[in-house]
């Protein structure tokens, strides 16, 4: 017994630790509606700057904390607020959480200029030295101190949203802005206010954590992606269920420790917040799992030809046969590369543009399709693109299971689930990579031609990437594609038209994770080799970024995206002397998405109709483009007709 | 005990990018850090990263001072160039001459090496030391003269953490150098076939156990899927009743289960009991859970062979607040890195590091190759102590020059690395325990550092290294 009580006790310390990280997250989206993924991030800048004032300036930690807190966070708050979040409101979720991912992206770059991620940093514990003893285990005073917080954090906020005008408001805001002002609340203030509270809390998280786990810009900044389980279980609004759930988190991994043996115990034990974020998502009532919003299109979409798709995809496999010789082998290693991403991103251009599902694993099913090439075909073989789209087809559409009842945020939350799962239990098992985790793929030979060289790989990509573009665009052209932009519209309305949204989605999720796997055979090839990091959740997440910022809805979009991820090294080198500068500028360029979520490659669109409109005085054309709309992302059509 | 150091990365490798990714690239540090073999792979992505424009041609030379930093450093060249010296009288151009350009990369008056390294992406700087150990070793060649009236160019690349980058950069510097020395890259296997081909002379620590199996590359430490016998029969002698109660933490990464697994294979065949082991993730925050059941288990030594600098202090850290006390707390090489005692605090008092390398930040001073290192480490960025990537780096690039010496003026890349093959037993001058570069034989000899009052210390031998406790474990099979 009193072995359990102990396991129990260490298990509540750990649970607290995801409960304070979730109770901030759950904070955030009851008051804005949107589930911020940077939440993490400003904890992380709030422990280093209550390092930075302790430490390094000598300030007293009360001092210290009360200036972070009440002064720093709600700042920090108010000002993201302002610039990004109040125009956020009635975005379509995708775009919010390419926001929030932006802004995340962009502090840990901020971080790693400020502060060098090399240096060790020591955050000392709250009452340094004092603990009790409870059933053969020492609690420190900074550990109560965390259980007591997360447990009056949980309560004082439940009382702030039910008992309060200001917390009734909040939460009023969240729900209809319009109403909520007929009622004399200020939407605008109240939002700022939640925001600023909401950062408040996760300095909080940051300051009380970074003693425990030392200051580390990306486990600060990435330890709430734990507590996004205990999140669910209060369903994303209630606090003390939420808090509940962090401890019951926290038990599961202590008992786990306890009871299982050591070879199950190591498997096991990394997966569990996942497997049970997933079990919660999966368990929690259909009804009650709405928390995306019906985005609406505004105009017909209008997209390239048949002729103009394939025109745009022959002029750019010539203008990369044109340029290739022209490129050092630096540069057509990076210019491979770009191609590849173009390649996986136009799979989001499917799956997100166009059928409004949003995925935080597409590179997953690009880890499968090059685990089936280098794994059976060593990469010689036509027949390992093949497999490779089969078994990742397959695969999305086991992925896609979910997503027959879940839309939205909860969507996003159970592909990122299944991408952390599939990432621990098999990319890095040793029987899947092989011996230290690495996997050799080589190029193809197709109809007897070697593509061995980089200049011929880097003319096969682009060709690949051309022909799957033209691909794409006759799909979305025909009725297969019509009903995913319904589908992405309304699916009620689509069901009540008798469209089977089941067999739809299973569809354009097992199309999609085909051609990322297809992208994974390139995406080997131009490596030479890919290990099981690889394929992290995160990837998938930053090329959802960057496919968003320059346009998710298009082709074009896709290999923009592409070539700027593949570039990004460029500006590395062109600015060696800020750290970190890669991450900095795909995060601020979130920030246009805010403005334009159609990315910026429809900010070309009025060019492309233009000329467009100039050659069908010509030839008889019609497809006249507006301006690019303001707000969600729809169909707008693509300034290069490729492309598309 | 070879790949030490670097703390973090984590996750971060994520980005990657996105490089990315992190999570495995950790760990495959910390593995790297114990000193075993380190197979390779993982890594976050990348991103992407270029090549190109990162070389910096660097002529290290005499009296250099300057350099920059992270890669892109140049010395400021002024050394002398022939004249040789009395205490090297390979400096000078031989009567005959010297062939002039011999081979890819030489000239009449130089010897152009190139070397890729990570120097920025996600976790920026990691492999800064291994530039600059190159750089302050190249310096000291040339300022005694160089080699047969040649002075050392380098040219350092950037993969940005990225395989593909490095692939790139490694087959650009194939076509333009001679040799490649002090490289550290997470992904330096990813141009296996061009450097096996090109027979280029590859004087690199390479983390990745492909490219330590190519004929042509030639580590100052080799190392195979095992572990070194000494310390654990140093330990078993010590503490025979602990060795058969031990517990195991490692990170749950493949490169840091391969080396574990070699490590527990070895220390099973000298009589070792693993009665509780765990591979952790690099997201968890707590080891308290850990401490409790190694307490239940009747754990005595607890043993980290593939865990990094973090982990390790946050181990020590629970570990003390339980009052849970050890016959012996051995942390691979983890001891030793100044991050360790800054996170650990007191609770790292006591804490074993048994490594392979002279304690090259300052405490054996007395071994003269130690105050080059850290005097020319200093003379190209001052004030820079030198890290472990920056011990290996100045070791690699002492191996060749030994080589290039040995081979005489008319150098081939063929010629070299016969002359490698011909040193025999190699140990940096005493900087390393000896080892055979060129039968891939790895050090048996190696030091306990013990931390004590929150300093590292020599805990046995009393100095330089001890040798005669046993030899290198190899996983049958394993390559």
């Amino acid at each position: 017994m009193t072995t359990f009580l102990a396991y129990t006790i260490v298990g509540i310390a750990t649970g607290c630790i995801y409960a304070l990280t979730a109770s901030g997250l759950v904070v955030t989206y009851t008051t804005s509606g949107i589930f911020n993924f940077a939440h993490g991030a400003i904890g992380m800048l709030c422990a280093f700057g209550f390092w930075e004032l302790t430490v390094k300036d000598g300030w007293p930690q009360w001092l210290a904390l009360i200036f972070i807190l009440g002064v720093a966070a709600p700042l920090l708050g108010f000002a993201i607020d302002r610039v990004l979040m109040r125009h956020l409101h009635g975005a379509a979720v995708s775009t919010q959480i390419v926001v929030t991912l932006g802004l995340m992206v962009a502090f840990i770059g901020l971080a790693s200029i400020r502060w060098n991620p090399a240096e060790a940093r020591v955050v000392p514990e709250f009452f340094l030295g004092h603990h009790v003893r409870l059933f053969t285990i020492n609690i420190t005073y900074h550990q109560l101190t965390m259980i007591a917080v997360a447990a009056l954090v949980a309560g004082f906020l439940r009382l702030l949203f039910t008992r309060t005008q200001i917390g009734i408001a909040m939460r009023a805001v969240v729900d209809d802005p319009e109403l909520a002002a007929l009622t004399g609340a200020d939407p605008d203030r109240v939002r700022a206010v939640s925001w600023a509270l909401g950062a408040s809390l996760a300095g909080l998280a940051g300051i009380l954590l970074a003693p425990l786990i030392s200051l580390d810009i990306v486990l600060l900044t990435l330890l709430v992606i734990n507590g996004y389980a205990a999140a669910m279980v209060g369903r994303l609004r209630s606090l003390p269920m939420t808090f509940a759930g962090g401890l019951m988190l926290g038990l599961a991994e202590t008992y786990a420790i306890w009871k299982l043996p050591s070879g199950v115990l190591t498997k096991i034990r990394p997966s569990i917040p996942i497997i049970f974020l997933f079990v919660v998502l999966l368990v929690l009532p259909q009804a009650k799992l709405r928390a995306g919003r019906m985005v609406s299109a505004r105009r017909a979409p209008r997209v390239a030809t048949l002729g103009e798709s394939i025109a745009g995809g022959v002029a750019l496999i010539a203008l990369a046969a044109v340029i290739a010789p022209h490129l050092s082998q630096g540069d057509l290693t990076l210019a491979g590369q770009g191609m590849v991403y173009a390649l996986i991103m136009l799979s989001l251009v499917l799956l997100t543009g166009y059928a409004g599902q949003t995925s935080l694993a597409q590179m997953t099913f690009v880890g499968i399709g090059a685990f089936a090439m280098g794994k059976y075909f060593g990469g010689g073989s036509v027949w390992g693109i093949v497999l490779a789209a089969v078994l990742a087809g397959a695969v999305g559409a086991v992925a896609a299971l979910p997503a027959l009842r879940l839309q939205g945020l909860y969507l996003a939350l159970s592909t990122l689930a299944f991408a952390e799962a599939m990432s621990t239990l098999f990319f890095k098992n040793t029987s899947v990579f092989g011996y230290g985790g690495r996997l050799a793929v080589g190029r193809p030979h197709l109809l007897g031609v070697s593509f061995e060289g980089d200049r011929a790989y880097f003319i096969l990509i682009t060709a690949v990437f051309s022909l799957a573009g033209v691909g794409v665009l006759a799909l979305r052209r025909g009725k297969f594609g019509r009903k995913l932009v319904a589908m992405k519209d309304s699916p009620a309305a689509c069901a009540t038209l008798g469209i089977d949204l089941t067999f739809t989605k299973l569809t354009v999720f097992a199309l999609s994770a085909a051609l990322a796997g297809v992208a994974g055979v390139f995406f080997g090839g131009v490596r030479g080799q890919v290990g099981p990091g690889d394929f992290e959740m995160l990837q998938s997440a930053v090329l959802l970024l960057l496919v968003t910022i320059s346009g998710i809805n298009s082709v074009t979009g896709a290999l923009a995206g592409g070539l700027t991820f593949g570039l990004l090294p460029k500006v590395q080198q062109a600015f060696k002397s800020i750290r970190s500068v890669v991450y900095v500028l795909p995060g601020l360029g979130a920030l246009g998405v805010v403005r334009n979520p159609n990315g910026w490659t429809s900010e070309f669109a009025p060019l492309g109709a233009r000329i467009r409109r100039r050659s069908s005085r010509d030839g008889g054309g019609d497809d006249v483009v507006g301006p690019a709309p303001r707000r969600e992302p729809e169909e707008v059509s693509d300034p290069v007709a490729v492309a598309g | 005990m070879a790949r030490m150091r670097v703390g973090v990365v984590l996750l971060v490798l994520m980005f990657a990018t996105a490089a990315c990714g992190m999570r495995v690239s950790a760990a495959r540090l910390a593995a790297a850090r114990s000193g075993q073999h380190v197979s390779a792979g993982a890594g976050g992505g990348a991103t992407g990263g270029d090549v190109g424009g990162t070389a910096a041609d660097v002529a290290g030379a005499a009296g250099s001072s300057g350099g920059a930093g992270a890669g892109t450093s140049t010395g400021a060249a002024t050394g002398g160039t022939g004249g040789g010296s009395a205490s090297n009288p390979a400096a000078a151009v031989p009567s005959g001459g010297n062939g002039g350009a011999t081979d890819v990369g030489v000239t009449a008056d130089s010897i152009t090496i190139g070397n890729v390294s990570t120097l920025t992406g996600p976790v920026p700087g990691i492999f800064e030391g291994a530039v600059l150990g190159t750089q302050a070793a190249v310096a000291y060649i040339n300022s005694q003269g160089g080699i047969y009236g040649r002075q050392l160019k380098l040219i350092v690349r950037d993969d940005q953490f990225d395989t593909g980058q490095n692939r790139a950069a490694t087959i650009d510097l194939i076509g333009k150098t001679f040799a490649f020395a002090g490289s550290f890259s997470l992904y330096d296997d990813a141009a296996l076939d061009q450097l096996k081909s090109s027979n280029v002379v590859d004087a690199t620590y390479s983390l990745s156990e492909n490219r330590r199996a190519l004929p042509n590359n030639f580590s100052v430490q080799p190392g195979h899927m095992g572990w070194r016998l000494g310390p654990l029969n140093y330990f078993k002698n010590k503490f025979p009743d602990a060795v058969t109660k031990v517990g195991a933490i490692y990170g749950d990464v493949p490169a840091s289960v391969s080396s574990y697994q070699g490590w527990k294979a070895a220390a099973q065949s000298a009589g070792y009991k693993v009665v509780y082991e765990r591979g952790f993730s690099p997201t968890e925050t707590d080891f308290t859970a850990d401490v409790v059941r190694m307490r239940q288990a009747g754990v005595k030594m607890v043993y980290l062979t593939s865990a990094d600098v973090r982990p390790t202090a946050r181990l020590a850290k629970a570990m003390a607040q339980q009052n849970f006390t050890v016959d012996a707390f051995v942390s691979g090489g983890v001891a030793y890195d100044p991050n360790f005692l800054t996170l650990a605090g007191p609770a790292g008092n006591g804490v074993y590091s048994e490594q392979q390398m002279a304690m090259y930040d300052g405490e054996d001073a007395s071994i003269p190759e130690v105050k080059l290192l850290d005097d020319w480490s200093a003379k190209v960025r001052p004030g820079y102590k030198p890290d472990l990537f920056a011990v290996f780096a100045w070791g690699s690039v002492r191996l060749l020059a030994d080589a290039l010496k040995a081979a005489g003026p008319r150098i081939t890349r063929a010629s070299v690395n016969d002359a490698i093959r011909k040193l025999g037993t190699y140990d940096v001058h005493g900087l390393l325990p000896p080892a055979n570069p060129g039968t891939k034989a790895p050090p048996t000899c190696y030091l306990l550092v013990k931390v004590n009052n929150g300093f590292a210390r020599y805990d046995s031998p009393p100095q330089g290294f001890r040798c005669a406790d046993g030899g290198y474990f190899q996983v049958p099979g394993a390559p």
